[in-house]
């Protein structure tokens, strides 16, 4: 499993100058270095709020009016195309403001402890507040500019203003509002270790997408992180705050596209019924990730796609034969002669369909797109790809007959369509059903042509399917992938120069992180805790020295 | 809803006669400004026209040709506009440019760019990345724009991909400019007191609080690699236009009432964004807070269904539909019509704003065009494009312009002209040799 030694030899022929960031206890793998990356990561959305929350305990979200970033891979936090524009510019600036303003009418004292208001609170304020606020301690730099701040606006407007003041400055500042890794000295030389800081950031905004508690820059502080016991120790404990859980509700967000449940509308069902699909979407995943029974409901892979348990409040109860009797409040269900895992959940069946209708062709290209990272080939540009009108006298099936028919969508249809096909037992809003326009329902399906030979062959309904899935390490290898974009804020580098090339470190962390939870039967939370020891969390590589001469 | 600019009382008391400044504080105002400003509005639609009932049939001359059903709200305007027939996107065509057409279309039918390679996914699979240089709106705003406290302003009407398909205005390559949603948003943005920076005061609380925050940019820069100096100085940059911003105070214009509360994401609601960011920008011209505007209409891969006008289609499979399929190719008829009509809504309320001898609408122009042909299609040649308003006379207007396969890079050279861009090409290299001929007064 390990890949111990020669890294540091390949490093050498390929003229790079070595990982920075030492690997715990020495082990390094036989791997391609992480490519060089932009290290300064600008806050998402969530990731702002979160962050002034926590920090500041701004109880309001001040990014309610902020752009929205980028959408790639289907996350949100790509470093590369997440920069600022003028309206965001424009919104970091008065948020500042804004947040300085509240920090004050709450009072100084939740953010600095001193007797009085001074400047001698002011330099205790930046030592103190300012590592929170920055995420590491500040330069001797960062410290005079911000001091010389409170001497210019305390002699006119008082201290409470030169407060307000300097803490709008910070949040204003790229120190704050960029996550920025791979720092050199002040004076410009040589490069850093990805430092201990660096990575108590990338720790926390992976596991909580917001800033380092006290205990974890402590801990960066006194070294712990660099043993793998110290970050895993502290990786576990950030898994077992709450803020964990709404980083993986925002993770399950980005894996299933969940932003198109606003203003969803589905025949048959009430308005605003994406409101509730949504919320029970995320409840049943957050019962299978948090839940460590690691029974056929919760804790792994396999739970993900077997459990029977189905989440409905009083508006969408009616619709799936669930009788609550006036009470709205959520509860939970087993439902096993009609859910089982994932596939059968309403929100995400209604989420893959048209308004009318299911929709083979979204349910299978989810399937093969998002299931197992395996995309299909584009339809031609001139083709029809229109909804046949729902005919009164077919089923859904036979209406999407003619893309197996016609020669030129055969071929990547019979990818598509027979994975498709097996989720006809659910209708537009994930409704059971047996017969549709009085005819019965033909749920077989086949998987054809899948990297993985254990998937291939034929099924009928979801409840087959589901089970060669929840057997398939291929579906964990997939979502492991996205867990580990979503951990890293890029692509993932699987490309090597030649065939004989050492894997990238990606593919090395890759295969960890799935070993990883192999070994735990499939358990979700250890693929998390996977890719924090992974060199791909851990490490970066070297940048070649580039110091500016400054005029 | 409805306010009404009254310029011509601020230009009285002004003592400007028919010059039309708004009153600004500060040293804003241009007291010699020989004419009245310009101002350059682009607009998008998705997934192309009905050609037979967009462009004209049978046209007897550039002048004498009847408006296709889609265009009969623009009727009482038809000699204040331009068809175009023969527009492509060239650049789009170019086989070796990444991308869908839905991709390609859109990133270049106002920039004339090709795409850079990216991971944004075409609905279909294709990779793209964003356009490789900045739009029209974003040209022209970088000679009309420098006066007013936005450069521009990118509104938006249920545009929800957050990636190429979902953005028409580009400051530059790989810079996006995403559009508002939320008229309630916009309209804080446009209208809620911002803190000025008094240039009399250098110790005033803002102007230290922003030399606190360079400060930290200059302690930052100087320990970071070559990339992240660049994205740091970017964010400096966009600093230094705010500052300007905030430098040129607050016209004194009477903001108009407040937009209803709207769920800008509600398909109900749709018509009433529709408007209300038609009136957010009718009133930011009249109070000459911006000479600049984008407004983007959804996105190719849309799904959404225009209840009011009882068509309940998904918008981009809607779009698919063979031309036999009548109802289909009837309910993309009276989207666009709808469009059509929202448009002659706004002319109305530039034409409302008195400046000079005339109106707003007469300084103006809107270029509204959509990324492909047809949708079922996509061709990405004869993009329906269509020009509004003469930008001061400046544009010949009245006529439906037929070209043979030109491409839509040299249209916007054309209009670029206009506003006194003198670069000899536009978009990318190899795809604008000259402006168009017979559009330039």
């Amino acid at each position: 499993m390990k890949r111990v030694g020669t890294l540091l030899l390949a490093c050498f022929a390929l003229g790079c100058e070595g990982w920075v960031g030492a690997p715990p206890e020495d082990e390094v793998s036989e791997c391609r270095p992480v490519e060089i990356f932009p290290g300064a990561r600008l806050l998402t959305r969530v990731e702002y709020q979160r962050t002034v929350r926590d920090l500041l305990g701004e109880p309001g979200d001040p990014t309610r009016d902020f752009p929205p970033e980028p959408t790639v891979n289907g996350m949100n936090n790509d470093a590369r195309t997440h920069v600022v524009n003028p309206l965001l510019l424009e919104q970091f600036q008065s948020s500042a403001q804004l947040l300085a303003q509240g920090a004050r009418e709450r009072g100084w004292g939740r953010l600095v402890d001193c007797a009085e208001l001074g400047r001698g609170c002011a330099v205790r304020f930046l030592d103190h507040f300012g590592t929170r606020a920055y995420r590491r301690p500040l330069t001797e730099d960062e410290r005079d500019s911000l001091l010389h701040l409170y001497d210019r606006v305390e002699p006119s407007l008082g201290s409470e203003d030169a407060f307000a003041a300097v803490l709008e400055a910070m949040l204003a500042s790229p120190q704050f509002l960029y996550r920025v890794e791979a720092l050199r000295d002040e004076d410009g030389a040589g490069a850093e270790p990805l430092g201990a800081y660096e990575l108590a950031s990338r720790l926390s905004y992976f596991l909580w997408g917001s800033t380092p508690d006290d205990e974890l820059l402590r801990a960066a502080k006194d070294g712990d992180l660099a043993s793998a016991n110290g970050l895993d120790h502290q990786a576990r404990r950030l898994l077992d705050d709450p803020r964990a859980r709404e980083q993986v509700r925002e993770f399950h967000r980005r894996w299933l596209g969940l932003d198109r449940f606003t203003g969803l509308v589905r025949q048959d069902g009430p308005e605003g019924v994406g409101v509730s699909l949504e919320e029970s979407l995320l409840r049943f995943l957050d019962d299978i990730f948090w839940n460590q029974a690691n029974d056929a409901t919760s804790g792994t892979l396999g739970a993900l796609f077997r459990s029977p348990r189905l989440h409905v409040d009083g508006a969408i109860a009616p619709l799936y034969g669930v009788r609550l009797d006036g009470d709205t409040a959520w509860h939970a269900v087993d439902a096993p002669s009609e859910r089982h895992g994932l596939l059968t959940q309403p929100g995400l069946l209604s989420l893959l369909a048209h308004t009318e209708q299911s929709s083979p062709i979204t349910r299978g290209v989810f399937v093969w797109e998002k299931l197992l990272c395996s995309p299909v080939p584009a339809p031609p540009p001139d083709v029809n790809n229109t909804p046949p009108d729902p005919d009164p006298g077919l089923t859904t099936r036979e209406r999407f007959k003619v893309h197996t028919a016609d020669p030129s969508c055969a071929s990547c249809h019979r990818l598509i369509d027979p994975v498709g096909f097996g989720f006809e037992n659910y209708d537009q809003l994930g409704r059971y059903r047996s017969e549709e326009n009085g005819l019965p329902v033909d749920a077989s399906g086949a998987v054809h042509d899948s990297p993985d030979p254990e998937l291939e062959g034929d099924f009928v309904g979801l409840f087959e399917l589901s089970e060669k899935l929840a057997e398939s390490r291929l579906v964990l290898d997939c979502l492991t992938r996205t867990w580990m974009t979503f951990a890293l804020g890029r692509g993932l580098e699987f490309r090597v120069p030649q065939a004989n090339s050492l894997p990238t470190a990606d593919a090395c962390s890759l295969d960890d992180s799935v070993t990883a939870s192999l070994d735990q039967e499939g358990n979700l939370r250890e693929v998390l805790l996977g890719i924090v020891r992974t060199p791909a969390f851990r490490q970066r590589a070297a940048r070649e020295p580039d110091v500016e001469v400054t005029p | 809803m409805t306010t009404r600019f009254d310029r011509r009382a601020w230009l009285k008391a002004a003592g400007c006669g028919g010059l039309a400044l708004p009153l600004l504080d500060g040293a804003r105002a241009h007291a010699s400004a020989p004419v009245a400003p310009l101002r350059i509005v682009i607009v998008y639609t998705p997934n192309g026209t009905v050609p037979k009932n967009w462009f004209p049939v049978d046209p007897r001359s550039e002048s004498e040709f009847e408006l296709g059903s889609i265009l009969t709200p623009l009727a009482p305007f038809r000699d204040r506009l331009t068809l175009l027939s023969g527009i492509d996107s060239a650049v789009g065509l170019d086989p070796s440019n990444p991308g869908g057409p839905h991709q390609r279309g859109i990133g270049s039918l106002f920039t004339g760019e090709r795409l850079g390679a990216g991971e944004f996914k075409d609905g279909c699979g294709q990779m793209a990345g964003w356009p490789a240089g900045p739009s029209l709106d974003q040209v022209v705003a970088r000679i009309i724009g420098e006066d007013t406290p936005f450069r521009s302003l990118e509104f938006g009407v249920r545009c929800y991909d957050n990636d190429v398909q979902g953005r028409i205005s580009y400051s530059a390559a790989d810079l996006p400019l995403p559009p508002m949603n939320d008229p309630g948003a916009a309209y804080s943005r446009l209208f809620r007191p911002s803190t000025p920076i008094d240039p009399s005061d250098p110790n005033g609380r803002a102007r230290s609080v922003l030399d606190a925050v360079h400060g930290q940019f200059t302690a930052l820069r100087k320990r970071v690699g070559r990339d992240d100096r660049a994205k740091l100085d970017a964010h400096v940059t966009l600093l230094r236009d705010l500052e300007r911003q905030l430098g040129l105070g607050v016209a004194h214009c009477d903001a108009p009432e407040a937009p209803p509360a709207l769920d800008p994401e509600s398909e109900d609601d749709m018509p009433l964004v529709s408007r209300a960011h038609l009136d957010l920008l009718a009133a930011a011209f009249a109070c000459d807070l911006t000479r600049v505007a984008s407004l983007q209409y959804s996105t190719g891969f849309n799904r959404i269904r225009y209840p009011w006008l009882g068509s309940l289609g998904e918008g981009h499979s809607l779009s698919h539909a063979g031309e036999s399929n009548v109802t289909a190719w009837g309910e993309l008829t009276s989207r666009l019509t709808w469009h059509a009509s929202e448009l002659a809504y706004f002319i109305d309320r530039l034409q409302s704003i008195p400046e000079g001898d005339g109106t707003v609408f007469d300084n103006t122009l809107i270029l509204w065009g959509s990324e492909v042909h047809q949708g079922n299609t996509h061709a990405l040649t004869s993009l329906p494009y269509l020009i509004l308003g003469d930008a001061g006379g400046r544009i010949r207007t009245g006529i439906h312009a037929t070209y043979d396969g030109r491409s839509n890079a040299e249209l916007l050279l054309t209009i670029a002209r206009a506003y006194g861009y003198e670069e000899p090409s536009f978009g990318a290299a190899g795809f604008c040799d000259d402006v168009l001929s017979g559009l330039l007064v």
